[in-house]
């Protein structure tokens, strides 16, 4: 696993945050906010990019954390050097916006300009698929390339997909990314839709005053047991369900019942080979707007039934900010590391019960508890709704 | 394959038009379907540029809905696609109905037209409907909230080759059971400033030459479009008493790297293509593929092509679809799967433009001089895109009770 967030660019600094509160926001420095009603967001501190990942940056923020995050992950997983050349490799990105800060910064030098070609051109220099085709260059790996545009879904769809690469053989190893940079548009965008807050993140607090928007990138190499195995490698987790469904109801929000959350839920867990009672811990996608908290609630009390109040339920975007594309893909890393310290991060900044939130939310305290089965849950625009099971390696 | 997947619909919108027919027509009779964009430069003596767009695309021709004017023209295309497939899929609870929509751009005029409002009007003024339609996967979203599909929801971007590769994507997603039907495709808008960057870019032809093989690197046309395809098991296409148009043997995505990257050549997706199927290079009739005049993807594709199915007229018939309809990226590879289906339809197989005289490279291809009536029982869709993604399908006319 390899991430790079606003509150970590490794997985021990990321982990002690989670459980001591560390709060990646901040006033944005991304660009001008005086003009715009928000100022706050959760940046990616600096960081120094190493020449052999420099080398194969084509665009700009989000291909450089994808990168890092990658090379994290290869590194992590003993596997360095080793993805030359391999045909059986494959590499799945998942994003929202893709690489527009090149164009945001253009956009902000010249503000009144009329749209041309000039902008438009900054953005296809930059397609959605360049982050996947800049790894594959940074690993030379052969394989299938694949780009999941799924919004805020889109690290848990990334992950998703290469499980499925790697079970069904297409793949026998896969690297899958959620990644995002920073961006003036979606912060307007969540701004103008009044989603977001003004200084602090609060998922399911009665008084939520919206999401924070943040930025990074998450990478998890995903194999066969046997084959890591073979290599000598001891598994960090399994991905053991991965559930899918659309809520087909509006582009921007959430089916009001949760429908198709809980519909992705249950897939996920029916993949997994597991009943409802046997997860211990669900991170949620929880974003902290009034909306996703009270369905996102609605969808696990549909999914656990008269058992939803006994399953922690908590959201680490109290302190990383919505990271979008990257999102997906760093609360699976959370979730794996929560298995492996036996600890549930919490939901920080809680101030108090919502009754439209009856759901044990890990209020502001870590909770030593043995894990064994999570489900990690995305949803995005578009109704795209997504969730992950994941297993402890410890039976 | 675990199951016998089938082609049960075909919706689409292009410049050829609505119906795989008129599509097909407009390949066999080779005429070209270039306009002067307005608004371009760039084109002969500086002049508008050659693009093919769809003329006169009015959404509510196709969708009886409100608020059609308030989505991105990728996503207008998308849905006026899926409607044109929508009354087949009758039988199916829309519950069980998947989509996987593949798109090279999103809409990136809705990009620049959100951030640039946002400056001169003000952030608290802009149309918040506009910032929905950035984000690239809603056009695949809006689909399934204008029909109600429900199972799953995905947008693949792999360049020129996004379409296929959501067709290839689909499939692995009903071999999982993730949805009953899939309603794979997808599509691209085109707009002057997206039309003048290419071409200043060199990625689409300057004078509307599209001459696939040709080694003369003049790129293909600009277009837009959108292509859907229904994929079912046969078991339930034929409890339903959907027609099956085709059967999907096998699918693959590589990625062949760019130039000074690791890759490999579009030969090994070629041979996993018939291996997966049990095939060999001489029990194909048709290869569909992405030529389109530039030298890049020409080149890649052209070697693979003689590499694995070998020179002559006894290698399987030759059709580049871009020559005529130009570069519609997320619809290109569905569009190439139309045409590979009008052929097992039609049993004709077009050629390519009348002035096209290929590089000596390509001689061996086997490029029809004119139409030819022949028997089409199977097919290969190849997309290269430039930046080196891959897909491909093996496809076979639909003989029930016959081997394919």
């Amino acid at each position: 696993m390899g991430l790079v967030t606003p509150i970590g660019a490794d997985l021990d600094t990321f982990w002690r945050a989670l459980l001591e509160g560390r709060s990646g926001a901040g006033p944005v420095r991304s660009f001008d906010t005086s003009s715009l009603k928000r100022s706050v967001g959760c940046e990616v501190g600096p960081y120094v990019l190493p020449q052999p990942i420099r080398r194969h940056v084509r665009g700009g923020r989000c291909t450089e954390l994808a990168l890092l995050a990658a090379s994290g992950a290869v590194s992590s997983a003993g596997l360095d050097g080793s993805l030359a050349g391999r045909a059986d490799a494959a590499i799945v990105v998942g994003t929202t916006m893709g690489d527009v800060t090149q164009f945001e910064q253009d956009r902000a030098a010249h503000p009144e300009r009329k749209a041309d070609e000039r902008d438009v051109g900054t953005l296809a220099n930059r397609p959605l698929d360049l982050m996947g085709r800049c790894i594959a260059a940074m690993l030379e790996v052969t394989g299938n390339v694949v780009t999941v545009p799924a919004a805020c879904a889109a690290g848990s769809y990334a992950i998703g997909v290469a499980t499925s690469l790697v079970a069904c053989g297409r793949a026998r190893v896969a690297v899958a990314v959620g990644c995002e940079a920073f961006s003036r548009l979606a912060f307007v965008g969540f701004a103008r839709m009044h989603a977001m807050s003004s200084d602090v993140c609060r998922p399911f607090s009665l008084e939520r005053p919206g999401l924070l928007l943040g930025e990074g990138a998450g990478a998890v190499v995903i194999e066969t047991l046997g084959e890591a195995a073979a290599r000598g490698a001891g598994p960090l987790a399994f991905v053991d369900g991965f559930g899918l469904s659309c809520d087909a109801h509006h582009v921007t929000g959430p089916h009001p019942e949760g429908a198709g959350a809980a519909r992705a839920a249950r897939d996920a867990i029916r993949r997994a080979g597991l009943r409802p009672d046997q997860i211990d811990y669900v991170n949620a996608h929880g974003t902290g707007t009034p909306l996703n908290d009270r369905t996102e609630s609605l969808a696990m009390h549909g999914v656990f039934g008269e058992g939803a109040r006994r399953v922690p339920i908590s959201s680490i975007k109290a302190l990383t900010g919505h990271m979008m594309g990257a999102a997906g893909a760093v609360e699976a890393i959370a979730s794996v590391l929560a298995m492996r310290h036996s600890v549930i991060p919490p939901t920080w900044n809680w101030t108090g019960p919502d009754p439209q939130c009856d759901v044990d939310c890990v209020p502001n305290e870590p909770r030593e508890t043995r894990l064994r089965h999570v489900v990690s849950n995305s949803y995005a625009f578009g109704g795209n709704d997504a969730s992950l099971v994941l297993s402890s390696t410890v039976a | 394959m675990s199951r016998d997947w089938v082609v049960t619909g075909v919706g689409m919108v292009s410049a050829a038009g609505d119906t795989p027919g008129s599509l097909f027509g407009a390949l066999i009779d080779r005429v070209p379907l270039l306009v002067k964009q307005a608004g371009t430069s760039g084109g002969g003596e500086a002049g508008p540029a050659p693009a093919i767009p769809i003329r006169g695309f009015v959404p509510r021709h196709y969708l009886d809905r409100k608020g059609l004017g308030n989505l991105s023209r990728t996503s207008q295309l998308a849905c006026a696609a899926a409607s044109r497939l929508a009354a087949g899929l009758a039988g199916v609870p829309p519950s069980d109905i998947g989509v996987v929509f593949g798109t090279a751009w999103g809409s990136l005029k809705t990009v620049v037209d959100f951030e640039r409002a946002s400056y001169v009007e003000g952030s608290r003024f802009v149309d918040p409907f506009l910032f929905a339609e950035t984000v690239p996967n809603v056009p695949s979203g809006q689909i399934s909230i204008f029909f109600g599909w429900s199972a799953c929801n995905m947008t693949v971007s792999s360049g020129s080759a996004s379409g296929l590769a959501a067709l290839c994507t689909a499939i692995d997603l009903l071999e999982e059971g993730r949805a009953g039907l899939a309603v794979a495709g997808g599509g691209d808008e085109l707009n002057p400033p997206l039309l003048r960057t290419l071409l200043a870019e060199g990625k689409v032809g300057a004078n509307g030459d599209s001459l696939p093989f040709a080694g003369r690197g003049l790129g293909p046309a600009g277009s837009e479009g959108a292509c859907l395809i229904a994929v079912e098991a046969r078991d339930q296409a034929e409890a339903r008493g959907a027609a099956t148009i085709a059967r999907v043997l096998s699918h693959e995505q590589r990625f062949a790297g760019t130039q000074g990257d690791a890759g490999t050549e579009p030969a090994g997706l070629l041979r996993a293509l018939l291996d997966r199927a049990g095939l060999g290079p001489r029990d194909v009739d048709l290869l569909v593929v992405s030529a389109s005049g530039s030298e890049e993807v020409d080149r890649m594709e052209g070697r693979a092509l003689l590499e694995v199915f070998g020179p002559g007229p006894s290698a399987p018939l030759v059709v580049a679809p871009r020559a005529i309809l130009g570069e519609t990226w997320g619809a290109s590879g569905p569009l190439a799967v139309v045409a590979a289906l009008e052929a097992f339809a039609q049993a004709r197989v077009p050629a390519p433009p009348r002035d096209l005289v290929p590089d000596a490279r390509f001689l061996g291809l086997n490029l029809p001089a004119r139409t030819i009536e022949r028997d089409v029982r199977r097919a290969i869709v190849l997309d290269c895109a430039g930046g080196g993604q891959m897909a491909g399908v093996l496809l076979s006319r639909d003989e029930a009770g016959h081997a394919a």
